[in-house]
């Protein structure tokens, strides 16, 4: 992601963006992972 | 073993830190005992299983030139083991929501053995070193959800192996992206709130909402597990074959398949379809045999039997419509063209949707409700 948000903003700029973008990602992972998973047969082959 | 499990991270950072902090020389051999390790621990009796289909494969792999009865002897007995696993997991319907079903990982490495010894018996591959084949069947990374990577990749990248930090950056990315599918996107947006909204809806509004819930989860579930088998690899220092490519944005049913779990339907592609359009120039035989070991592929049983059928009758529609297809196409006034595609991708989604639902019903009688639940009048 960082190369694309360096098109966007400059080369410290687009660092923090890109921080920021995974930081997100990864809040919402923790924060949604107490959703029931749905069933996926996939793994179990 | 679920891949978002705590101890799914903690196999796949002590892999990943091992193998990098081994020298280069032994890490592949590493690799293999890890996976090895792994799979005793989860399933001992997938691990009997994939030590005798590797010590199989590697034998026959390394032999200058493999008989045309010997591979299909190997070929034939790795099959009745999977279809034997397959038809157990059938006909006890309930066993399906344990993980002990079908043997860890099973399906894939029967299929991934089979591609070593057919590509050494049409002479893709030279004579391999057996440690070779024995650590391309014990990679980690793909061995519990896919996808069915290749030897050639494989051999590839470890010939060119080294510590690259863009590569490793890259599968952690992929990694991370691959969770947010799984438990964002799916887990939580489609089928909590999703399903939420479903569950206070009633009649034939309901029914469809079901049917783009479950195509939307199985496409988030799979390619988001995907994704992390991908990262995992890369983090490795292996570029294994993508497996998903956009496959709700296509807009025939072909180019579907072409793009969703490709590396099976690539597999079937080269190993069936080809095989019977050589042999008897019929692109219809071949479509409807290769959707039926795709169906089986997945359980053998009259539900995956009828889905394949499905799926081969619209690629047989398909086929036959494509000139007329192309005349509309050409009728259709430029300033329309963006009209028509949207159409088309709504139509093969749908479709693909549809198909799903034929899988949920465990007899007749139930498959009959459903349709008869779906009648809009």
């Amino acid at each position: 992601m960082y190369g694309y948000f360096l098109k966007l903003f400059g080369p410290r700029t687009a660092g923090l963006v890109t921080a920021l973008w995974y930081a997100a990602i990864l809040v919402g992972i923790i924060l949604c992972s107490v959703a029931d998973p749905a069933d996926f047969r996939y793994g179990r082959y | 073993m679920s891949l978002l499990s705590i101890s799914w991270l903690g196999w796949m950072w002590l892999t990943v830190g091992l193998y990098w902090l081994t020298p280069g020389s032994i890490r592949r051999y590493l690799l293999g005992a890890l996976t090895l390790g792994f799979l005793t621990y989860y399933s001992p009796l997938s691990a009997s299983l994939l030590v005798a289909f590797t010590a199989a494969t590697a034998l026959l792999a390394r032999l200058r030139h493999i008989g045309g009865w010997t591979a299909t002897a190997a070929i034939a007995a790795m099959v009745a083991i999977l279809g034997y696993f397959k038809l157990g997991q059938a006909l006890d319907p309930d066993a399906l929501l344990d993980t002990v079903a079908i043997p860890l990982g099973l399906s894939y490495y029967t299929f991934r053995c089979i591609h070593v010894i057919v590509e050494r018996v049409k002479g893709h591959q030279p004579p391999l070193p057996p440690v070779d084949v024995v650590t391309y069947l014990l990679f980690l990374p793909t061995l519990v959800v896919g996808p069915i990577h290749r030897m050639d990749d494989y051999r590839r990248d470890l010939a060119r192996q080294r510590f690259d930090p863009r590569l490793l950056s890259e599968g952690a990315e992929r990694i991370l992206y691959g969770y947010a599918k799984v438990v964002i996107l799916s887990n939580w947006l489609t089928q909590d709130v999703l399903g939420g909204y479903i569950d206070s809806q009633t009649g034939v509004w309901a029914g469809y909402l079901g049917i783009v819930k479950g195509g939307l989860n199985l496409y988030l579930q799979f390619s988001g597990f995907s994704d992390i088998a991908i990262g995992f690899a890369r983090l490795l220092g292996f570029r294994v074959l993508e497996n998903f490519n956009w496959p709700y944005f296509q807009t025939n049913i072909s180019a579907f398949w072409r793009c969703w779990h490709i590396s099976l339907s690539q597999w079937c592609r080269e190993n069936i379809n080809d095989v019977i359009v050589s042999l008897t120039r019929s692109p219809t035989l071949a479509a409807y045999a290769t959707m039926f070991v795709i169906g089986m592929w997945h359980e053998v049983s009259f539900r995956f039997f009828l889905w394949g059928l499905y799926h081969a009758t619209g690629i047989f529609i398909w086929q036959r419509t494509q000139a007329l297809g192309a005349r509309i196409d050409a009728a259709i006034p430029a300033r329309y063209a963006g009209v028509v595609h949207a159409i088309k991708v709504l139509m093969t989604t749908h479709f693909v949707w549809l198909g799903f639902k034929v899988l949920e019903p465990r007899n007749p009688q139930e498959a009959l409700d459903m349709l008869v639940g779906l009648w809009p009048f």
